[in-house]
């Protein structure tokens, strides 16, 4: 009996041992982590905006969603994770004012065009 | 006080002073505030669209989210940290536009759902106007055979009374029940008009002067009126629009003293009734 629980508080030990070792080791060896949340979502705005017809009503803003983007995968290569993460939240941020302007263009334009068949209308009568 | 527990660790047995030093230089370095700059512009830009009713009723909530991102960006950032300061007033401008173009966004669409509404209604309008038009022209159509009606009532010299539609008088000669010529043409156009209106009745009513006695005067009337049946009759008028009486001298209309009153008093009375 007391054989076998000394036997399974070793085992527990140098389970417990081996756990912290590769928690020391992963920490020491890794990089840090790329903010992958902030990438994707940037990635997602800047998709949902081109898709939007951005490129068409609110290019600059489109523009400078995707240089910052660059720029944040830059950061991640250059293991700068704090700067990156901060250029992805621009990037989408830029890509959400894209797609929020992109909106506002096509509305108004809608209305134009609203306008030119009142006119026509009234025009023909 | 991490720092200072560092400090007075590394510092050791060292002197106070220089530990005094350090911690005023180490503090100024961590906590000498730095307005981020852009962040004024920012807040102006969003003070703006706040008192402008149309983007604060628009876009209410993401004005509320860009204030919150305003004031984060007010905030001071240390000296090292001007990328941070720089970070923050790029989100809060970014949205603050955001709302300024949801606010726009949604204008646009109500501004639609206003031309929408108004279009709807000039179209309803127009509806309108065409049914209007059309019951107008109903109403013209059926002036029009008023009208016609009013024009056949001339062609017949009659006048519209309380008894009905009152012919001229037809007149006769002296003592006879032949017709005149001018009497046969007023006939003429009673036949024409009773072919169009073969619902009606006319009353026949003969008259005479007060010449003679009232019983040769009661039976001349009573053929004056025949006569004008037989007239009507033979013009293909069905006899059974017809109603012939004879009221002798009872009923004079001109004066019988005077040559012209007894020539009216000749008369049949022709009256259209319906």
């Amino acid at each position: 009996m007391n054989h076998l629980n000394t036997t399974v508080i070793r085992h527990r030990l140098s389970l417990l041992g081996l756990l912290m070792l590769i928690a020391l080791l992963a920490a020491c060896a890794s990089t840090p982590m790329a903010p992958a949340d902030s990438l994707d979502a940037a990635r997602n705005a800047i998709a949902s905006a081109e898709q939007a017809g951005a490129s068409q009503h609110a290019a600059p803003e489109l523009e400078e969603a995707k240089a910052r983007m660059v720029m944040a995968e830059e950061a991640v290569e250059d293991e700068n994770m704090a700067n990156a993460d901060r250029l992805a939240q621009q990037s989408r941020i830029a890509a959400e004012l894209a797609m929020a302007k992109t909106e506002t263009a096509m509305a108004e334009e809608f209305n134009r065009g609203l306008g030119g068949t009142d006119m026509q209308q009234q025009g023909d009568q | 006080m991490n720092t200072f527990s560092l400090v007075k660790h590394r510092v050791g047995g060292m002197a106070g002073p220089t530990l005094a030093l350090t911690t005023v230089l180490l503090t100024a370095c961590a906590f000498s505030p730095v307005a981020p700059t852009g962040a004024q512009d920012v807040r102006s830009k969003l003070t703006e669209l706040q008192n402008n009713p149309d983007m604060a009723n628009n876009a209410a909530e993401e004005l509320r989210v860009a204030e919150e991102a305003v004031i984060v960006a007010e905030e001071a950032v240390g000296r090292g940290d001007t990328e941070l300061g720089e970070h923050r007033v790029y989100m809060a401008d970014n949205l603050v536009e955001i709302a300024e173009a949801k606010a726009r966004t949604r204008l646009a669409e109500a501004d639609r759902t206003r031309i929408e509404e108004e279009q709807e209604s000039s179209r309803l309008a127009a509806a309108q106007e065409r049914e209007n038009e059309s019951v107008q022209t109903d109403l013209l159509a059926s002036s029009v055979t008023d009208s016609d009606l009013q024009q056949e009532i001339e062609a017949l010299n009659a006048e519209v009374t309380d008894r009905g539609l009152e012919l001229a008088d037809v007149l006769f000669a002296f003592g006879s029940s032949e017709l005149s010529e001018s009497g046969s043409q007023n006939l003429d156009r009673l036949v024409t008009f009773l072919n169009g209106h073969p619902e009606l009745y006319v009353l026949l009513e003969g008259h005479t002067d007060n010449v003679g006695d009232a019983e040769f005067n009661q039976g001349l009337s009573q053929r004056r009126a025949e006569s004008v049946q037989q007239y009507l009759t033979d013009h293909g008028i069905r006899e059974s629009m017809l109603v012939v009486s004879g009221f002798g001298l009872e009923r004079p209309v001109g004066n019988n003293r005077t040559v012209s009153g007894r020539e009216q008093n000749r008369r049949v009375e022709v009256i259209i009734e319906d």
